[in-house]
């Protein structure tokens, strides 16, 4: 397996909250500190853009997550939904004020939003911009619609292109999945995974046990889940349910002759089992965590971290994490000791004009942890 | 003694240890100036000089100084001070006589005691300071001879070290450099003393450093 990183550099440009950040280096295993507010999540949404190279479904989550979709009634009536699309762009309001009318978009691309996210190097990079779609586009859109008109929609799409690949035109309007599944865009990207600072959902547990089940990393799961509970788990099992949402854990604890469920063991233990089972399964691919810290008790925050480290680099996989927390950094800190650039440490800070990167030495991380320097 | 003004924690003075930080504010307060910045004592001089690049990178900090020893080797020490600056912040190839201050956000301050120059430390910078007529030095410096060589502890190379504690010794606060200043034992107007202290009125600002009334006695 190449261990090669997706990202060993980031620029984020006109990407949501963020007009302009450059990372000049990221790690293998990368943590974000920052006030909140600042864009942390935001440059973890542009990292799985990145990674799924703008593919629909995602960009859907990100904007459902912030709550910028409409309603299903909205999404019925059809009425400014391209608005949404729009709010991936940095600036979109002043765009919408100074064009006017979105639905006579400019023709210059010069004056029309764009976002880039990716390396330095442009030829890996992922640029999206927004441009009226193609009379091709519109033909394909208006076979068998003639219900809708074009005053409901904006004829505006998303032209997508990644790593040197071919552009591909994708519709904005009609932001509906029901509607949208004949043009969904499909790019080729990273296997790449993002974790909120929730815990991780029944059905993606159970879409993530499906592939570790009966394979080395269901045992590496199991053992990792001992960092967090006092018992040692031999066994961990999915029940099966009608749907996956209803799918549930239990596990064998050394000690005890009855399975328990996962979810009595607490917070804590089911956030770092949903943690270690989903990093299990992106091989090659991309990590992303917000609010690490969350349910990970700071006595086992080295272990954790160690075990992230360990996995990273086994599986070639790229974990990019955030925290406000100081026994996340300290932690995270005394796993990366002796792990070289392997580790990076960046505190995203808002500067006199833009939000800027302060980036730590592998050098710089120990003594920080030593010292009790602050780097949130 | 007045009410203290509070401290600024975005303007920062690291310094090896609370004798630099109490010379530091006590010539500062010799001046009619009140200190407002907040001082940091690390634990030795390597520890304050690998956090250098630490230290300038915590948020939210306006200006940064740091304050160490040359001790034996200036040169050296000067360059570790570069090495560990290196991509955080450009650092004068050779220290400046009159201690380096590096614009920018926050705004760095470099003084290695004792004036940049020399080899030393703080007590070098502290006997400069010591009066020509003063009648106890010459006292200490022979109680120092008078040692027979099997009595002799304090580091040879380091005689003037060893001379201002023991001078330090017959002081009211014995063994502190700062109340030795603060009671006008020492000579606030010697060379080394007043670069020191015109470095760090240049290095924090106006409002760490607002002119007081005369310094408490």
């Amino acid at each position: 397996m190449s261990n090669r990183l997706h990202l060993s550099d980031l620029v984020i440009r006109g990407f949501r909250g963020i007009a302009d950040l450059e990372i000049s280096r990221l790690g293998r295993v990368t943590l974000l500190t920052g006030r909140n507010g600042v864009g942390k999540t935001t440059a973890l949404e542009a990292l799985e853009t990145y990674a799924c190279a703008a593919g629909d479904d995602v960009l859907y989550r990100i904007l459902q997550a912030r709550g910028e979709l409409p309603s299903e009634d909205e999404a019925r009536t059809g009425l400014r939904l391209p608005v949404n699309w729009l709010s991936l762009f940095h600036g979109h309001r002043k765009w919408l004020a100074e064009n006017g009318d979105p639905l006579n978009p400019v023709d210059s691309d010069d004056a029309m939003p764009v976002f880039n996210v990716g390396p330095k190097s442009e030829s890996e990079s992922l640029t999206v911009r927004l441009r009226r779609s193609s009379d091709e586009m519109l033909d394909r859109l208006w076979r068998g619609r003639e219900e809708v008109t074009l005053e409901e929609i904006l004829p505006l799409s998303l032209y997508v292109r990644f790593r040197g690949q071919e552009e591909r035109e994708v519709p904005t309007f009609d932001v509906h999945p029901r509607w949208r599944r004949a043009f969904l865009n499909r790019a080729s990207g990273i296997a790449c995974r993002r974790i909120g600072p929730e815990l991780v959902e029944n059905r993606d547990l159970a879409r993530c046990w499906d592939s570790v089940a009966l394979t080395p990393q269901e045992s590496l799961v199991v053992e990792a889940l001992g960092h967090v509970v006092a018992d040692q788990p031999k066994r961990v099992a999915m029940l099966g349910a009608e749907d996956r949402e209803g799918a549930r854990f239990v596990v064998k604890l050394a000690s005890q002759e009855e399975r328990v469920p996962l979810k009595s063991l607490g917070d804590g233990a089911n956030r770092f089992f949903g943690l270690v089972l989903v990093l299990a399964t992106v091989k090659g691919g991309m990590l992303l965590i917000d609010e690490v810290e969350n349910g990970i008790h700071h006595q086992v925050q080295q272990n954790y971290w160690s075990l992230i480290f360990d996995f990273a680099r086994e599986h070639g996989v790229q974990v990019i994490a955030t925290t406000h927390s100081w026994d996340a950094v300290k932690g995270f800190a005394s796993a990366a000791e002796g792990r070289g650039e392997d580790a990076a440490l960046i505190r995203i800070q808002r500067g006199d004009h833009r939000i800027e990167a302060v980036e730590y030495t592998p050098d710089e991380i120990q003594i920080v942890a030593e010292q009790g320097i602050e780097v949130r | 003694m007045g009410k203290r003004p509070a401290r600024d924690p975005s303007q920062v003075l690291i310094v090896e240890g609370a004798d630099d930080q109490a010379v530091a504010e006590s010539l500062l307060r010799a001046n009619e100036f009140e200190v407002r910045f907040t001082a940091c004592p690390k634990r030795s001089v390597d520890a304050l000089i690998k956090s250098m690049g630490a230290e300038i990178k915590v948020p939210g900090r306006r200006v940064v100084g740091f304050v160490f020893d040359a001790n034996s080797d200036p040169h050296a020490r000067w360059q570790e001070v570069v090495q560990n600056l290196e991509g955080v912040r450009p650092v004068p190839e050779i220290p400046e006589p009159d201690g380096a201050i590096i614009e920018g956000s926050p705004k760095v301050g470099i003084w290695m005691m004792p004036d940049n120059i020399k080899p030393g430390e703080l007590e070098d910078l502290v006997a400069e300071m010591v009066r020509r007529d003063d009648a106890v030095w010459p006292l200490a410096e022979a109680y120092l001879d008078s040692l027979p060589d099997s009595e002799r502890e304090y580091i040879k190379r380091k005689p003037v070290k060893a001379a201002v504690h023991v001078w330090l010794a017959n002081k009211k606060q014995p063994g502190r450099m700062g109340a030795a200043i603060g009671a006008g034992h020492l000579d606030v107007t010697a060379a080394s003393a007043d670069r020191f202290a015109s470095w760090l009125r240049r290095l924090f600002d106006d409002a760490s450093l607002s002119p007081a009334g005369p310094a408490p006695r």
